[in-house]
This record gives structure tokens, C-alpha cells and sequence, in this order.
């Protein structure tokens, strides 16, 4: 207990110096944890809006579809297919299993007037759509697509490109099955406004059965079916398990986050950036530490040989040091869990509108509007403890190095 | 029967022709319950000689057995086991550790030294008591004048009853009152409870109360005088 006592009153005696190590140590812990509650709270609705407005948990397509579309090249309208009753069966089966809904994407030019721009053209099943997407419940004006109705859905920013509203005429140019050129027309039957800019923008909804039929497809030809679970934990294993039911045919299963590779990488960059800024504070404060415990020796010096004259072993005084170093860490450590909490709060309760700084949509985020900060209470712990646990290693060696000081020497130092 | 035993010791400092020979050749015995002083001029070897005898430094030559046991051939711990057992410390810069109290320096003294499980608390403030100090129990050094440090240390070196205690010019920071003082101290605890003190000094008054006197110069005992 004395060594611990000894070690606690320490830290006192030096207290700007303490502090100024415990602050370095604070501020990693502070902005470790703000960053980190603001990448999970990012990506969080980040997923959560690919999951709801454009991928869901799981879609189920042909691999050659899915290879065009990471290309970047025209959705292939040879790559549809039917799915027949067993695949429907399999995947309602899935554990979790919540809704499915079959779409048809393919490549169009949307048309208003003199300007055209290029469009995803999505070919909904009015009445299951909406119970695996929330589209709908984004509509700014009009109506949502109805079967047997040639009028469109399209987002806010498309019609502010075209200055439509609901009621306009549009045109979609397109490429039918059998490669001609063919259009649809008809009236916006509403606008969406959803969280997520590119389906702002860049995307249509029509009615499958019009689509269908415009592109010389055959009744039931889809390009996905999407399927939507109970939760993205179990969305990633239910779909390697609906792929290996599958075997070696042509459709392929893909989990959200395989559809979100953008989002993915930005996701483990993001973590890799958090980690690295946490790295750099810690490695001053490391060395902070290092130079506390080596001033330290230095200045005690005659206390170190006094301990050793009075038959303290070398394992015991390093035992002081290392206990003085966690302590730093942990003043260090409480002190930026305290204000990390306080910061977490803040982020969560009033959130930090990205927009006022720019475009997420522009770097591809699915994203707009505030992000909010999310609570991980294991990362106060693990941090708190790795900070104590750091601290007390980076003064191993200049406490081995005090300890091992010759206490003939030591004793008489003046 | 002999509480330490020096045959033949010499130690050099130093390598080449840089050679310090510090001691050359003491052969010296010390019983249970002496009180014996070491003197000399300064360089002559007393602190060295101190040091070997506390372990706290290994002879270059010859062998310091102490209780039977020979230094030379102890590990660092086994050293330290040894000194935490056995031998007490008194400097002429007190050496107290600032962040503890005058009750807790020599509570932790008797804590490293006692087996787990012996009520140590008791026994300090005994012996702070028996040193003059039972009122100033919770003063931290800085708070204490430096003959209240002196007897601390003293206190914090009785406190574990080593069988021998060592004091390196006990005396040399304190006024001649306090200085009186404090050997008194020493020496009644020495009648009570039968420690051996060894003392190097140049100061006759410390001389005064020894009941052996020990001259070293040039690194060997030039004088060993017995007192009634």
C-alpha cells in the first residue's frame, strides 16, 4: 500500500508537470472519442440511408449485372432474369427475414424541355416496394408509382434541375431489349426528397409493368430482387448463407455493405484517421511520460538510493515509477472520458450540420443534413484502460533505468 | 559472538591507471550490542568502509560477513533481503521521503521489513514516542526541524530492530544541543535494546559516547581503542 501512497503523492509534487502530460493525454482521449462517435454516428445513417433508400440488407442479382454496375457502365437488360418460387421460398426462409421486393434498373436519359440528363431508371413493385424501402414516405409532393400508371417519382434535386413540378411532362430515353431506341412519357407523379443525394438526383421511379413493357422485356423479368431483415447484424451472414443455398448459378447475393464499397472504404479510412490521430497525441504523451519519469529520477536520486539502503528491491521502486506513470494516465484518461462524455452528448443531442461545411453528396456520401453522435460506452473503458496501460509501459525502461541506480552513488548525490 | 566479520577487505574504485585503492586491507570484528564510531580524516575510507559493512557495496577483495552470511557472494535482492532485515541507516541528510509523514516513514520502514500480516501502526508511534516525536506524528519533513528529522530517521532506522544500525555522520547537520540530544537517543536505545550502532565521524563530540573507537587512514584501521 505504501508504494501505491508514495506513488499518488508523487504526482503531486510536480503538479504543472502532471497535468501538462495528464492534459496531452486528455486531448487524445477527448478527440479520440468525438471522432469515434462521430464516424459510428456518420457511418450509422450513412448505412442506414443505402439500407433504406437504395440497397437494402440483402439484393440478389446476376453477377454479370452486378460486374456492369462496378464498372460504371449501362445497366445490362440481358442480365435480368425470373426468379422462380424456390429462390422466393430460400430467401423468405432466411432467419430474420422481414420483406422482399423485386426492381428493374436500367440506364435512361431523362428528358424536360431542351435539357436531357442521364439517369438509373428503378422499375418498382408499387405494392411491395414500400415495405423494404421508405421512399414513399419522403414525397415533397403528388403521389407515390402506381401499377398500370405511366407517371414517375423523381427527386427534389432532378426537378430543380429542370425547374419541374408535379403535373410536368417528362421523356425517358432508352435502349430496349432488343437494342432500339425507345421512350416512355408521361406526367410527375410526385417528388421525393430523401436523405440520400444521389437518389435526389440521379434516380426515377416508374411502375415495373410500364417498364416492362417499354423495354420489350418479358412479364416478371427483374434486375434484383431486394430483401430486406430484421437487422444489418444478421444481414451479412444470412446473405453468405443464402449464397452458398445458391451454389454455383448465376445470381449472386450481395450484403449492404458489399453495395456500398464507396462507403465501406471511406468507413475503414475514417477509423484508420481516428486511430492515427489518437496514435500521434499518444505517442507525445508517451514521451511525456518518459520525460516526467526521467526528470523525476533525476531529482530523486537520493530518495531512490535511501529506499534501496532501507532494502527496497529494484522490482519494488520501478513498481513506484510505473504506479506514478498510471497515474498520469489516469488523470489523463478520466479527464478525456469525462469531456469525451460531455463532447458525445453535445454531438448527440444537437448534432453537427455537415452541410454548413460542404457537399457530403458531391464526395458520394449517401448522406445530408446534421450527423449525430452515438454513445459507445466500451470505447470509454478500452480507452481509459489502454491510456493507464500505455502510460505504465512507456515508463518501463527510464524506470528500470532509475531503479537500477547505485544506491553508494545514489545516497549521496547532492 | 562476532555480529560482523571483515577479513582482509580492500576495495578499488576505478580501472588502470586510474586505480583508487580506497581500502587496503581491513580485517575487523564488531559484537552484538557495540557501539563502536569510525573516524579519520576525510578521504580515509570510513564511508567506504560504512558501505560494505551496510551491503550496500560488494569488496573488491576479502570477505564482510555479517550474522554469519557472506555479502560477496549475495545477488542484488538477496542484498537488499539482507538490508531490509538487518541493518538500519542514519545520514547526515536525514534521506526521508518527502511525500510521507514522520508517522508513515517509519511505518513503511517497518512494513517492508515485517511478514505480511503484522500490525504495524502500533509499533511506529511506540517508537516515534520513545524518540521525542509523539506529538508531531503527522508532520510531513518539510514541517520538521532538522534535529525532529534526525530522530525520525533514527526512529525509522530502530523501528524494525535490525541488529545492526548504521549511521553516517549522524550528527554533522545539527547543533551541538540537538546533536547531544540525539546521540543520547542512540545511545539508550543501544542499552535497551541491545542494537549495535557503528558511526563514521569526524566529530569528538559523537567520539565522547563511543565505547569503541575505530581510526582509519589510508584506507586501513590505524587505531582500535575499547571504552568502559
Amino acid at each position: 500500500m505504501y508504494l501505491v501512497r508514495i506513488a499518488l503523492r508523487n504526482l503531486l509534487r510536480r503538479k504543472g508537470r502532471t497535468f501538462l502530460i495528464a492534459g496531452i493525454l486528455t486531448l487524445a482521449v477527448l478527440l479520440f472519442l468525438g471522432l469515434e462517435s462521430f464516424m459510428i454516428g456518420f457511418m450509422d445513417v450513412s448505412f442506414g440511408n443505402i439500407i433504406d433508400f437504395e440497397t437494402p440488407h440483402i439484393e440478389v442479382g446476376r453477377e454479370g449485372y452486378f460486374e456492369e454496375v462496378k464498372k460504371g457502365r449501362e445497366l445490362p437488360l440481358e442480365e435480368t432474369f425470373t426468379p422462380d418460387e424456390d429462390l422466393v421460398g430460400e430467401i423468405e426462409a432466411r432467419e430474420g427475414f422481414v420483406a422482399l421486393t423485386p426492381i428493374l434498373d436500367f440506364s435512361a436519359d431523362f428528358i424536360a424541355g431542351r435539357y436531357q440528363f442521364p439517369v438509373r431508371v428503378r422499375a418498382i413493385d408499387p405494392e411491395s416496394f414500400g415495405n423494404v424501402f421508405r421512399n414513399s414516405e419522403y414525397l415533397t409532393g403528388g403521389e407515390f408509382v402506381e401499377s398500370g400508371d405511366p407517371g414517375i417519382v423523381i427527386g427534389r434535386e432532378l426537378a430543380r434541375f429542370f425547374n419541374l413540378e408535379v403535373g410536368d411532362f417528362y421523356t425517358l430515353r432508352f435502349q430496349d431489349i432488343g437494342g432500339s431506341f425507345n421512350t416512355m412519357q408521361g406526367e410527375v407523379r410526385g417528388i421525393v426528397n430523401v436523405p440520400h443525394p444521389d437518389m435526389n438526383l440521379g434516380t426515377v421511379f416508374v411502375a415495373k409493368d410500364q417498364a416492362q413493357e417499354a423495354l420489350g422485356l418479358e412479364e416478371g423479368k427483374i434486375s434484383q430482387i431486394m430483401v430486406r431483415m430484421e437487422s444489418r447484424d444478421i444481414s451479412r451472414e444470412e446473405a453468405k448463407n443464402l449464397s452458398g443455398i445458391l451454389g454455383n448459378g448465376d445470381l449472386t447475393v450481395r450484403s449492404y455493405r458489399e453495395a456500398a464499397e464507396i462507403l465501406v472504404h471511406l468507413e475503414t479510412w475514417g477509423f484508420i484517421e481516428t486511430y492515427f490521430i489518437l496514435a500521434l497525441f499518444l505517442l507525445v504523451g508517451a514521451i511525456g511520460i518518459i520525460s516526467v519519469v526521467v526528470l523525476a529520477a533525476i531529482e530523486r536520486v537520493k530518495e531512490i538510493g535511501m529506499m534501496k539502503a532501507m532494502g527496497l528491491k529494484e522490482s519494488e521502486i520501478v513498481r513506484i515509477f510505473i504506479l506514478e506513470a498510471g497515474g498520469i494516465g489516469a488523470v489523463g484518461g478520466l479527464l478525456g472520458c469525462l469531456l469525451g462524455a460531455v463532447a458525445v452528448f453535445l454531438m448527440k443531442t444537437y448534432g453537427i450540420d455537415m452541410e454548413a461545411f460542404f457537399d457530403l453528396g458531391e464526395f458520394g456520401v449517401p448522406m445530408v443534413g446534421r450527423i449525430y453522435g452515438v454513445w459507445n460506452l466500451i470505447s470509454f473503458f478500452l480507452i481509459f484502460v489502454f491510456v493507464i496501460f500505455l502510460s505504465m509501459v512507456a515508463s518501463l525502461i527510464p524506470s528500470y533505468w532509475a531503479a537500477r541506480k547505485d544506491p553508494v552513488v545514489a545516497i549521496r548525490d547532492r | 559472538m562476532a555480529l560482523l566479520e571483515l577479513e582482509g577487505v580492500k576495495k578499488v574504485y576505478g580501472q588502470g591507471e586510474v586505480k583508487v585503492e580506497a581500502l587496503r586491507g581491513i580485517d575487523l570484528e564488531i559484537g552484538v550490542g557495540e557501539f563502536s564510531t569510525i573516524f579519520g580524516p576525510s578521504g580515509s575510507g570510513k564511508t567506504t568502509l560504512l558501505n560494505l559493512i551496510g551491503a550496500l557495496d560488494k569488496p573488491t577483495e576479502g570477505s564482510v560477513r555479517l550474522n554469519g552470511s557472506s555479502i560477496g557472494k549475495m545477488n542484488k535482492n538477496k542484498l537488499a533481503m539482507l538490508r531490509r532485515e538487518n541493518i538500519g541507516f542514519i545520514f547526515q541528510d536525514f534521506n526521508l521521503i518527502p511525500v510521507l509523514t514522520a508517522f508513515e516513514n517509519v511505518d513503511f520502514a517497518l512494513k517492508i521489513a515485517s511478514k505480511n500480516g503484522v500490525k504495524t501502526g502500533e509499533k511506529a508511534k511506540e517508537v516515534l514516542e520513545m524518540v521525542g516525536l509523539g506529538e508531531k506524528l503527522n508532520r510531513r519533513p518539510r514541517e520538521l526541524s532538522g534535529g525532529q528529522k534526525q530522530r525520525v530517521a533514527i526512529a525509522r532506522a530502530l523501528v524494525k530492530e535490525p541488529k545492526l544500525i548504521l549511521a553516517d555522520e549522524p550528527t554533522a547537520n545539527l547543533d551541538s544541543d540537538t546533536a547531544q540530544g540525539i546521540l543520547e537517543i542512540m545511545l539508550r536505545m543501544n542499552k535497551e535494546l541491545n542494537t549495535t550502532f557503528i558511526f563514521s565521524t569526524h566529530d569528538p563530540r559523537v567520539m565522547e559516547y563511543a565505547r569503541r573507537l575505530l581510526e582509519i587512514r589510508d584506507g586501513r584501521i590505524t587505531r582500535d581503542e575499547r571504552r568502559e
